[in-house]
């Protein structure tokens, strides 16, 4: 038997008397894969739809022929949503980033994995051959808080749980945010919560550095036989 | 019949991470310790404006703080300009007031009484100092209530600022409405996601076209 948490619920974001922007982004999101060829889709939200607007994605995740679907204040099961409606539906990206967790901040670090893997599960119904690359979650707030706290125990369940999976690689991304005296700067999180430039280089390149890695793996090996 | 956008309040931490009340904090500082000319207070169009090309190259040279924090709200702004993020200790020369978009749950006038108080607030801490009120955008990429209400807040304003039948002495002097808003809102009734990436917040080159005048009308007050 199969318990609904809430983050293994698709859930669109509604907006009744509105300007209806979440659904108008979905929808563009739905054009972009209709429109042009991804070897890489980021999928998740605020962090991601942050870094698309710092340096390190024009220098390093624009050549690799990236979309990236963040939306701000995205939930888990927000995502899950738009996974289950359409937006892997007319692409064939050899890597999915998923990053999204930070603002289901009412759910257990429990509930939160549980939402992750089965967005996991989505995007291999979808893309049964992808490689699925999951940063871990970042710290947040400029001074220790219970959020931190319970970020630091869903990536801990992360790294038991996602190992066992096929083609899913954990990264972690949140080493050398929290300063020793427990601050996080703002140099590298304007407001403590979406990084600088600065501090989208520290937690992405080494992501920048495994799709490198996976976008190879499937390359034919050279041929080196001198040409006549 | 209270007006929540003329009441200085705080928003509530449901997260737990107290940024709000750190950014607060640094802005408290940095208005102590930097020796600017000008200070941009507002929400997430103010605070992103900071990381954008025209910023960098343009607005930047003219010595600026930028006191903008995403989501948020008229009477947040207000506390804080009333909480310790106007006592600076050199001469400001102007002043830019950008927030209202977020209080979706407020009339226009609410927005707009609130505007003035902000006004007036700014005024008690800085006296006769130039204040900048850029218009409110549109907003939504299909016409929505938003646009509307961003629109009649506008309309409140032009009249009050620009207007010399409604002069108010100690409310109306020295306070520069500037229009952005035009030019966004294409024929067909849509905004582009190359203006606004989310339809709500610019894209650089949103920010390049549609702060331009902000930057122009600075450069004036500055030069007299």
């Amino acid at each position: 038997m199969v318990k609904m948490h809430p983050c293994t619920k698709p859930l669109p974001v509604e907006d009744p008397d509105g300007d209806q922007r979440w659904m108008s982004i979905h929808n563009r999101f739905l054009s972009e894969t209709r429109e042009k060829d991804a070897d890489v889709i980021f999928i998740g939200d605020s962090i991601l739809q942050a870094l698309q607007h710092t340096d390190i994605w024009n220098e390093l995740f624009a050549p690799l022929h990236c979309l990236n679907f963040g939306i701000h204040r995205d939930l888990i099961q927000n995502v899950l949503w738009r996974i289950q409606n359409g937006e892997l539906d007319n692409v064939r990206p050899k890597a999915v980033v998923l990053h999204v967790g930070t603002n289901n901040h009412q759910n257990t670090p429990e509930e939160i994995v549980d939402g992750i893997t089965e967005i996991i599960n989505s995007i291999k119904e979808k893309l049964p051959d992808v490689y699925i690359v999951v940063p871990s979650l970042l710290p947040r707030g400029q001074h220790p808080n219970v959020i931190r706290d319970k970020i630091n125990l869903v990536n801990e369940i992360l790294k038991s749980r996602l190992p066992i999976i096929p083609k899913v690689e954990l990264i972690a991304i949140d080493k050398g945010f929290i300063q020793p005296d427990g601050t996080i700067s703002h140099h590298d999180m304007h407001d403590y919560l979406l990084l600088t430039n600065a501090g989208s280089k520290k937690a992405f390149e080494p992501v920048h550095e495994l799709l490198l890695q996976l976008l190879n793996e499937g390359e034919p090996e050279k041929d080196l036989t001198p040409s006549e | 019949m209270n007006n929540p956008c003329v009441i200085p309040a705080r928003p509530e931490d449901v997260v737990g991470d107290k940024r709000w009340e750190s950014m607060h904090k640094r802005y408290v500082t940095e208005a102590r310790t930097s020796e600017p000319e000008v200070v941009f207070i507002g929400d997430s169009i103010v605070q992103q404006l900071q990381f954008s090309t025209i910023w960098t190259e343009k607005i930047n040279s003219l010595h600026c703080l930028n006191f903008g924090i995403g989501g948020d709200r008229v009477e947040y702004v207000l506390w804080r300009i009333l909480n310790g993020e106007f006592e600076f200790n050199v001469p400001i020369k102007a002043v830019v007031v950008f927030v209202g978009t977020n209080n979706t749950d407020c009339t226009p006038h609410e927005v707009f009484e609130g505007l003035l108080e902000i006004v007036r607030a700014v005024k008690s801490k800085l006296g006769g100092v130039a204040i900048v009120l850029p218009t409110l955008l549109p907003r939504g990429q299909n016409p929505n209530p938003y646009r509307e209400r961003n629109d009649h807040v506008n309309t409140f304003l032009l009249d009050k600022f620009e207007n010399p039948a409604n002069a108010e002495p100690g409310l109306t002097e020295n306070v520069h409405v500037v229009r952005i808003h035009g030019g966004i809102v294409q024929g067909d009734q849509t905004i582009s996601h190359h203006v606004m990436h989310d339809y709500l917040h610019l894209t650089d080159s949103g920010y390049a076209k549609i702060f331009e005048p902000v930057h122009s009308k600075l450069m004036q007050i500055l030069k007299n």
